[in-house]
């Protein structure tokens, strides 16, 4: 606390002395003034504010020395703690935002009031400290000081430089300017070139910690030291100098790879044209590094070629490649040990060819024995590690010879296999591949016989990666034995093409398969022994290298519905849907009440019957299957149990079959006993009027010639008889003294068309008058009188009303020749002809019509004969 | 006696490996002498390829600073029979002309050779500065003569510090420059006869290549 105090008598002391530095004149009477306006972060801060006695705000007032207060950004400073001092303890907020020591002062002839204020710990980076006179409410600020508080700048850090050389070329440096001292700091470069005695400094703003020094300020192929000055009002700081040649920091444009050949007689090797960038080409002296890449490669060679030796632009030659094989080029520049440029433009050119050289590895496969004499034969067949195609294959050739002549040759092909008939005592083959530049020596291929040589044991195939399968097996002990071969294939593809091989030798008893093995996909592998003589059998897996759920579930069939069991049964999963071994399928069905019961299938019968059901309930089910990755669930099923059970059913069909049958035979009987009212019932007989025995027609001759009426309707031949124009009273007739008037008959065809007439519909008939006739037939009379009295007898036609009963349809009626009344009988050799309705006329038949006779058509005579009198 | 002389001789011996170790800090004494025996300096070597780099890039820039400086549709950079039009005027303008490079003999040794590469890059350097403070457009012209200036102190790198002689002629040449378009005859002129120089410090540096073992 001492302490403080002196700092603070030393501070108020060392302000009266500097009591100019840095003042702010707010008034005449007024000055407001610090001597530490720029401190470091946490540093003690005095600040004074003199008020003259001619100031305004104190001019004649009653003064108190609490009458002036400061603030720094806008806290209130606790005033002097003298009087926290007097309770005998510091105030601890006045240590840390400060305290004022107002005195009076009289200096000369001036007087007035001096107020300082003392911070003992600034901990802003800026802040104002503003005086303020407690005159009236609220205070009245009389001036301000800015104080700032940072720190001294550190050293600036990783300096570098990087040279532009493309046109205006600069020379890039930056820095990290570190720790932010919270003052304005000022940066600048210095540059100090060896060759020359001449050295460059460059003010930068502040704030800025990078800078581009001109062309003119550096000098290439010349050492050049650059370091950078750091200053603010606290100090300075200088970084560590940095050495270097303009052209060693130079990154170069990416270079151009104009021509990639192959030159005549250079095997294995490739010429290389290249240039720089344009605005670069100046540069005689680069290092080169150039990098390869196959045509069938993804990868770039992981280490380029470097071409030590200064290149000069001019062509070079990359050598120590692959024969017929095409490559990418590409290279990238740098000048000694500056960065790498970026690598260039791709250019591409193909090796010298040479002929293919190294082994094949082959498989053999005797398939199946023909004949007797002759042996087929599946050869597979692969590059070894030693084999080099040395350009583009063209074909493989499988001989009887070691020189691969035309005679002996048993296939050539592209592929890598191929099938071949060979004569049983055959005991080798040979096997080369040629390209455009020659044939490889040939392969030596032993031809085993089939032998039922002993298997391997315990196959084992694990997972490894994603595209790639452990194979184990417990290897023979017997030194018959020379190795092992491992054939796998794809399950969901039958193509030769994609079975694969692998010769293991006799130790190992493992080996990891990756060739063409990928996820998700089954792959059948065999593992055959080789012993000297013979192939043994093989041990065959099937596996996965990764499983998971299938891709689709199987549906539910129902097989099979009863009162309280369901069978259900579904399809295999296709293969290429699988996606692993199937494990298990599992039914999950409920009730309407949500009981949920589960039912494992067994795998190889994919049938399952659910049992206990409630009997005619409704059920819902799904399939869930599952294999080694994952599960799948299928679409959900409803099921609906049977209400009945098994001998209901039984009893009912069989009851049903008894009844069923015993009404069938009734049916028989009653049939074969009225077989002829049945016989009348289905297939009534016409009535034929012209057979009756009471007819009266006089043109019963005429009528007999007539041709049979096409389209018989025998209904309205009956239902003329029940109607009758002879059921009008026969009164009326009487009193007109025999002339037919108006009657309910023709009346109706006056208003209606005769052939739909509802007079002759026998629904328009009252049921009464339908009554009173069921026992008779009745028979109409119809007695003409005057209008036909004119005509001549023999075709006058007279109906008289019959009491008779007896019934019209009589065998002897069927007349396939009658006519039905009301209808258009055509006349013999009138076909073709205009038929109408009118009376005959002598000039009728030389107009070509044909005339018919109104009396074949007695009610259309009715209704002519009422309109003869309407008009009348 | 025998104290006194141990103490001499080591004395000397000591100042002779000082003078020995100097001697390798200052490789220009090695390139002294006859053409053909000079030490395989990786240092050198470097120096002459960087020269060689520099050199192509003043010829290279010739071309186009003259574009970007000569307006006057007479004055063609590479038209032999256009410029002999013009050696009235560069007399007169008092342009002198560059210094004789040759083949390195015994008679024109390397450091002979490089002196005049020297001297001549600074007659061209002095010219240009007398002109470009009359052209408008200085960009092009200033990047040449930081590129000449480049190229001299790779040269002088190699070379023994023997004061260059100072040729009278910037000075004079500034004061002659009394109308543009003798401004732009003078630009002309030490562009072509640069150029021409520039061609013959190439064939020399091939040359003290050749000669120093390297193949080029």
């Amino acid at each position: 606390m001492a302490s403080a105090w002196i700092t603070m008598f030393a501070t108020l002391l060392l302000a009266f002395v500097n009591g100019t530095k840095d003042e702010v004149h707010t008034s005449p009477s007024v000055r407001v003034h610090t001597s530490t306006p720029v401190v470091a972060l946490g540093s003690p801060v005095t600040a004074s504010c003199i008020i003259r006695d001619d100031c305004p705000l104190i001019k004649g007032a009653v003064w108190h020395l609490n009458h002036i207060v400061w603030h720094l950004n806008q806290r209130l400073i606790p005033s002097s703690p003298a009087a926290a001092n007097e309770s005998g303890r510091t105030s601890a907020a006045a240590n840390e935002s400060g305290w004022i020591s107002t005195v009076l002062y009289s200096v000369a002839n001036q007087s007035g009031w001096n107020s300082t204020v003392f911070i003992p710990s600034f901990t802003d980076t800026k802040g104002y400290l503003t005086c303020c006179v407690l005159h009236t409410f609220p205070c009245q600020i009389v001036g301000a000081v800015e104080i700032r508080a940072g720190f001294p700048p550190t050293a600036p850090q990783n300096l570098s430089c990087l040279t532009n050389l493309t046109k205006p070329e600069t020379l890039s440096c930056q820095w990290d300017p570190g720790q932010d001292t919270h003052l304005p700091t000022q940066y600048t470069l210095y540059t100090e070139i060896r060759d020359l005695p001449e050295s460059n400094t460059y003010v930068l703003p502040p704030g800025v910690h990078h800078y581009k020094i001109p062309r003119t300020g550096f000098v290439l192929f010349s050492e050049i030291e650059i370091y950078v000055k750091a200053v603010n009002a606290l100090g300075q700081a200088t970084s560590t100098p940095l050495l270097l040649e303009p052209m060693e920091s130079a990154k170069f444009d990416p270079p151009k790879v104009l021509k990639v050949q192959a030159e005549p007689n250079r095997y294995g090797c490739l010429r290389l044209s290249w240039g720089l960038s344009e605005q670069q080409a100046w540069v005689t002296t680069v290092t080169l590094e150039v990098r390869l890449k196959t045509a069938n490669s993804k990868q770039w060679s992981e280490e380029p070629v470097p071409v030590q030796r200064l290149m000069r632009q001019r062509p070079m030659e990359v050598c120590r490649l692959l024969h017929g094989t095409e490559y990418h080029i590409q290279i990238r520049v740098r000048y000694q040990q500056s960065p790498w440029s970026e690598w260039s433009n791709s250019n591409t050119a193909v090796t010298l060819e040479r002929a293919p050289t190294g082994r094949l590895n082959s498989w053999m496969k005797v398939s199946r024995e023909q004949r007797h004499k002759s042996i087929s034969l599946h050869l597979f067949w692969k590059p070894s590690k030693q084999f080099r195609a040395n350009g583009k294959i063209l074909s493989y050739v499988v001989s009887r010879q070691r020189q691969p002549l035309k005679k002996g040759q048993l296939c050539i092909t592209l592929d890598s296999h191929c099938v071949f008939q060979l004569p049983r005592g055959a005991r080798k083959v040979f096997l080369s591949a040629g390209n455009a530049a020659g044939t490889s020596s040939p392969t030596e291929v032993e031809v085993f016989q089939h032998r039922a040589l002993a298997a391997v044991s315990d196959v084992n195939v694990l997972p490894h990666d994603e595209r790639s399968l452990l194979v184990q097996w417990t290897s023979i002990h017997s030194s018959s034995v020379t190795g092992y071969v491992v054939v796998w294939r794809p399950l969901w593809k039958m193509d030769p093409s994609l079975i694969l091989f692998d010769h293991i030798d006799r130790n190992q008893s493992s080996t990891l398969i990756s060739e063409s093995i990928e996820p998700y996909n089954p792959y059948e592998i065999s593992v055959y022994p080789k012993y000297k003589d013979g192939i043994g059998l093989p041990q065959t897996v099937e596996a996965y290298s990764r499983q998971k759920a299938p891709s689709a579930a199987p549906e539910l069939r129902v097989r099979e519905i009863l009162h309280s069991r369901i069978e259900l049964t579904w399809e295999e999963i296709p293969l290429c849907q699988r996606n692993g071994i199937v494990q298990s399928y599992q039914i999950f069905y409920w009730d309407e009440q949500g009981n949920t019961k589960v039912v494992t299938a067994e795998l190889e019968k994919r049938r399952v019957v659910l049992r206990e059901l409630d009997r005619s309930s409704s059920y819902k089910a799904f399939i869930m299957v599952s294999t080694g990755g994952g599960s799948l669930n299928g679409s959900e099923v409803t099921l609906k149990t049977e209400p009945m059970d098994d001998l209901a059913i039984i009893l009912i069909v069989i009851s049903s079959g008894v009844g069923l049958s015993l009404i069938i035979i009734i049916s028989v009987l009653v049939c074969f006993s009225t077989h002829e009212r049945l016989k009348m019932c289905f297939w009534p007989k016409i009535p034929d009027p012209a057979n009756s025995s009471i007819k009266r027609w006089n043109t019963l001759d005429s009528m007999q010639d007539t041709p049979p009426v096409e389209d018989m309707q025998e209904s309205s031949l009956v239902y003329l008889s029940n109607l009758s124009l002879l059921d009008l009273p026969k009164k009326g007739l009487e009193k007109r003294g025999g002339e037919i008037t108006d009657d309910p008959w023709c009346r109706c065809s006056d208003t209606s068309d005769l052939g739909e007439s509802i007079c002759g519909s026998p629904h328009a008939l009252s049921p009464s008058y339908i009554g009173s006739h069921q026992h008779s037939v009745p028979y109409a009379t119809v007695v003409f009188d005057s209008p036909y009295s004119i005509q001549p007898p023999s075709q006058s036609h007279a109906y008289l009303r019959s009491e008779s009963t007896q019934p019209l349809l009589e065998e002897d009626l069927e007349e396939p020749s009658s006519p039905k009344e009301y209808q258009n009988v055509p006349v013999h050799g009138t076909s073709g002809e205009q038929v109408s309705f009118r009376e005959c006329l002598n000039d009728g038949p030389e107009r070509g019509e044909l005339c018919i006779l109104w009396d074949d058509f007695p009610l259309l005579r009715a209704l002519a004969m009422n309109d003869v009198r309407s008009q009348t | 006696v025998e104290y006194i002389l141990a103490t001499l001789f080591s004395t000397v011996f000591a100042i002779l490996c000082n003078m020995a170790s100097y001697g390798q800090s200052a490789p220009i004494l090695e390139y002294s002498g006859e053409a053909g025996q000079l030490v395989d300096d990786p240092e050198f070597n470097l120096s002459v390829e960087n020269s060689k780099s520099l050199i192509k890039k003043v010829l290279d820039a010739i071309p186009e600073t003259h574009t970007s400086c000569i307006h006057s549709e007479t004055l063609i950079l590479n038209s032999s029979s256009e410029n002999r039009k013009l050696q009235y005027l560069a007399i007169n303008l008092g342009i002198p002309s560059a210094p004789t490079l040759k083949a390195l003999t015994d008679n024109f040794t390397l450091e002979t050779c490089l002196r005049r590469m020297s001297e001549g890059l600074q007659v061209h350097q002095d010219l240009l500065r007398a002109v470009v403070q009359r052209l408008a457009n200085t960009e092009r012209i200033t990047a040449l003569l930081t590129d000449i200036r480049d190229l001299r102190v790779q040269i002088n790198r190699v070379r023994l510090p023997s004061p260059v002689a100072v040729l009278p002629t910037a000075t004079s040449l500034a004061s002659r420059l009394t109308g543009d378009y003798e401004v732009q005859v003078a630009t002309h002129l030490t562009l072509v006869q640069l150029q021409s120089f520039g061609q013959d410090i190439v064939r020399s540096l091939r040359n003290i290549a050749q000669a120093n073992g390297q193949s080029d």
